[in-house]
């Protein structure tokens, strides 16, 4: 591909859409897993939807790949360019079409920002429940792609079950139309297959979302224990008692350690494990649960409860624990973060064994995890200038991949697979299961141009080449979950 | 059911579709309208392949053969004090009335969710296609093929389970099915609001839908302008909310239904036979609560032969009518450029089981293609 033929694409669109200047590509380079980088050969950011329909059959006309995105926060790698391909920039794309309250829904573009939705649905009492802890630059698109999830997973799902229409350019210029604005529908939810299908099918072009009456009352308890079993038990005593809480969070002492010292918000001293629990709902409820709530914790080897007793002192809680992991991040040079799902009833088995993966490799590692639903986030700290360290950090993450497969659970609950664990996924799924996700993803893409280098094993990675925390982290913008 | 082969492993129906240039397969055939196929068709059912094969109640999933039926879940589930709380419908037992229904109608679980069907419970956390975890199933090729997971939480590769919701067989041969479950508040108990006519109801609907009181169902029986809105949890706690509901409405009709009442009046729906001897055949149609105004309408100026229950907050709308009405709806639907889903119909019947505005997207063809490679599923477009 040459400038010359690049010019093709210039022609077909306003002047200053796509830029090809080292300056432009380098802003785009890389999303937040830096330890991939990657230069495109363009940029092309459109100001509307028929700009991004015309680059998209630009790019299948000349068998560009392209690779788009929104505020490049995926934790997986997923919106690493490449470097023969264009990225589509969709920021601009960022309008609330329209919230409709009787039916609590919003139509909204693909660059519009996560929490912009709840702004714009609050008014009516409503609010968009996906919460990734980047909420607040993370873009809607973004989320489509990759599913994202949140603290609140157990309860409410991820993204593509407040998805309930999209409209998009597949991957080889076909304008397609999923759902619509009724929750339900007739047919295969297709819908739903294209939530979480990586950029892998196209550019959704305009989503229908559903919104959520926002809960009335929220009974927030962070409560400090000597051990990490402990508090794992306690998790267990809230689920056998049949509450079903918002969110369920553990910090181990480590990120414990780190978030205190970044937001000193008052986590009890000495800990080993801390363990966040939210109840959320209208006030007759949540008066009945938090009674019951008490005489669970209190049967538990908790040595400290704090219960919040107002919305301030709620968001300190919260802050410690969206803080947690940029936080750890500042007491190292370079981090992986892994996002594996086990069994609720294998998380201490799965800790214990990442504790002696950890002994192994002699690099530490934090953990803060969703306690609710298995989800694990393990931190693994390490200096990549230091010779080897990186690689011993590649195989600890490996291993707790392994882990998380064969304890029958996941190698992603809410990051997606993208270029960090393709390697992985022929690992949960057999061959004939494969050849069925490439099947798919040729109806949508038989060229293979669209965020190429993602999902599937195989494709050729950008080297690499830098870590650290990503700018916006430092600046203490996003966190990860 | 003579007309159906069964199958009892998952092998044996990998060889039936291998060797066969048209099939489709069902469970006990509760929406019969989606399996009268014009066009020879070898039918098969799983009802046969059943039991549940792994139920974590500490993980909140289950995962069941094809043709376990909603009832043998419904009581698993009930024994640990959990629900699917999308409240399948045709369960045989209406757990979500808490009354025992007549048995009979006994639908499966793959069947359900082939069939795309949610119960009013839909409103509060989601539908069928909220709770799928995992799909195994026989693609056209007569690959076994496992997608999802077995958690609650998973992003790994494409959500092939979801695609299967809805997709009536016509996709792949569902073998097993993982979903995740909820615990079951301790007590449902259900309050009747009255309204004057369908434009107060709609008003009435989106007011309780984006209030406060996370409400389970919120359900509207247009003929009686009757709203039923369904609290789950202790007595005191739902009669505190209703109050409050009557007070923010300001309304003196919120009504607590007596047991017997509940289950009057959620039975028959959960059955689907809410429209009586003379209005046998059922139609899901998506909707939005203005669609579901001029629904209500159409359906009072054909009082003998066509009814509207609305649930999920106005969102889907069951049309019970008369067998020779189907042509009716099919045109008002299509004037109306919304869609509908026949479930039963005239027992001879071997027409469309879609009706009004359908798809007729090429990528949807794609789709069927990467599924079923040599077409051996019957179509996507409803006949």
């Amino acid at each position: 591909m040459s400038s010359v033929h690049l010019q093709t694409l210039r022609d077909l669109l306003p002047p200053g859409r796509l830029s090809e200047d080292a300056a432009s590509r380098a802003a785009f380079e890389s999303d937040g897993l830096t330890a991939f980088r990657c230069r495109p050969l363009a940029v092309v950011i459109p100001q509307n939807e028929t700009e991004v329909v015309q680059t998209v059959r630009w790019c299948d006309q000349h068998a560009v790949p392209f690779v788009a995105r929104g505020s490049g926060t995926s934790l997986s790698g997923g919106s690493m360019p490449v470097s023969d391909g264009i990225v589509i920039s969709l920021n601009r794309l960022r309008q609330i079409i329209k919230v409709d309250p009787d039916n609590r829904i919003a139509v909204v573009q693909p660059g519009v920002i996560n929490l912009q939705v709840s702004a714009a649905a609050a008014r009516h009492g409503l609010y968009y429940a996906p919460d990734p802890s980047s909420q607040k630059i993370c873009t809607i698109g973004g989320n489509i792609a990759f599913n994202s999830g949140g603290a609140h997973c157990l309860k409410y799902g991820m993204t593509s079950n407040h998805v309930i229409g999209i409209r998009a350019v597949t991957a080889s210029g076909e304008i397609v139309s999923f759902g619509g604005e009724s929750l339900e529908s007739v047919g295969p939810d297709f819908t739903g297959l294209f939530c979480g299908s990586e950029g892998l099918f196209g550019v959704a072009l305009e989503i229908t979302l559903r919104l959520l009456p926002k809960p009335e009352c929220f009974h927030t308890v962070l409560v400090g224990y000597r051990s990490l079993r402990a508090a794992g038990d306690a998790v267990s005593a809230v689920i056998d008692s049949g509450l079903l809480p918002g969110a369920m969070e553990i910090m181990e002492a480590l990120a414990i350690e780190a978030a205190e010292a970044a937001t000193q918000c008052g986590y009890p001293k000495g800990a080993a494990a801390v363990l966040i629990v939210e109840l959320e709902g209208p006030r007759e409820k949540i008066d009945a649960e938090k009674k019951q709530l008490e005489s669970i914790i209190a049967a538990t080897d908790a040595f400290e409860t704090v219960v919040a007793a107002d919305d301030h002192q709620r968001a300190g809680i919260w802050a410690g624990r969206k803080s947690a992991f940029s936080a750890v991040g500042k007491l190292s040079p370079d981090f992986l973060v892994q996002d594996g799902v086990v069994p609720r009833k294998r998380l201490g088995d799965a800790l214990e064994a990442i504790e002696g993966f950890s002994k192994d490799s002699g690099l530490r590692v934090a953990n803060v995890f969703h306690a609710g639903d298995g989800n694990l986030h393990p931190l693994i700290l390490f200096d990549d200038s230091v010779d080897g360290e990186l690689e011993r950090a590649e195989t600890l993450a490996g291993k707790i991949l392994d882990l998380c497969v064969q304890m029958g659970g996941s190698i992603t609950g809410e990051h997606g697979v993208g270029m960090e664990k393709r390697e992985f996924l022929p690992k949960m799924y057999d061959e004939p299961t494969m050849e069925l996700m490439h099947r798919l993803r040729a109806a949508f893409d038989p060229q293979t141009i669209a965020n190429p280098g993602k999902m599937f094993p195989g494709a050729e990675a950008p080297a690499l080449s830098s870590h650290g925390l990503h700018p916006l982290e430092k600046a203490g913008v996003i966190s990860r979950e | 059911m003579s007309e159906f082969t069964s199958v009892d492993s998952v092998q044996a129906l990998q060889e039936l579709v291998r060797h066969s240039e048209s099939i489709l397969v069902v469970g006990n055939r509760t929406k019969p309208a989606l399996s009268s196929l014009a066009a020879p068709t070898q039918l098969i059912t799983t009802r046969s392949l059943t039991g549940i094969i792994e139920y974590e109640p500490s993980e909140f999933t289950f995962t069941a053969l094809a043709g376990t039926t909603l009832a043998e879940i419904n009581t698993a589930l009930a024994a640990k004090n959990q629900y699917l709380p999308f409240d399948p419908l045709l369960a045989g037992t209406d757990a979500s009335a808490g009354t025992d229904a007549s048995a009979g109608d006994a639908a499966t679980i793959a069947g359900t969710l082939a069939a795309g069907l949610s119960g009013p419970g839909r409103h509060r956390y989601g539908g069928v296609r909220d709770f799928v975890l995992g799909a195994q199933f026989v693609d056209g090729d007569g690959n076994l093929i496992q997608s999802g997971g077995k958690v609650v939480k998973n992003a790994a590769g494409f959500d092939i389970p979801k695609l299967l919701v809805g997709s009536c067989g016509r996709l792949g041969a569902i073998t097993a099915l993982t979903f995740k479950v909820f615990p079951r508040p301790c007590e449902f108990h259900t309050y009747q609001l009255q309204a004057a006519d369908h434009d107060e109801a709609s008003l009435m609907i989106a007011t309780l839908a984006r209030g406060r009181w996370e409400l389970d169902a919120i359900d509207y029986r247009s003929e009686s302008r009757a709203i039923w809105v369904r609290i789950g949890g202790a007595k005191p706690v739902c009669d505190a909310i209703a109050t409050d509901i009557r007070r923010c409405l300001k309304t003196h009709t919120v009504e607590p239904m007596t047991d017997e009442q509940t289950a009057q009046s959620w039975t028959p729906l959960m059955q689907l036979r809410f429209g009586g001897p003379n209005r046998r055949s059922v139609v899901k149609i998506p909707m939005v609560l203005q669609q579901m105004q001029r629904l209500a309408t159409w359906c009072d100026d054909r009082r003998d032969k066509a009814c509207l229950h609305a649930s999920v907050a106005g969102s889907i709308g069951w049309l019970a009518v008369a067998d020779d009405m189907l042509q009716d709806v099919d045109s008002f639907l299509v004037d109306s450029a919304m869609t509908g889903l026949v479930l039963r119909s005239d027992p001879g019947s071997t027409g469309r089981w879609m009706l009004g505005t359908r798809r007729s997207a090429p990528i949807d063809q794609k789709i069927k293609d990467a599924m079923d490679p040599p077409g051996r599923f019957p179509n996507l477009g409803g006949e």
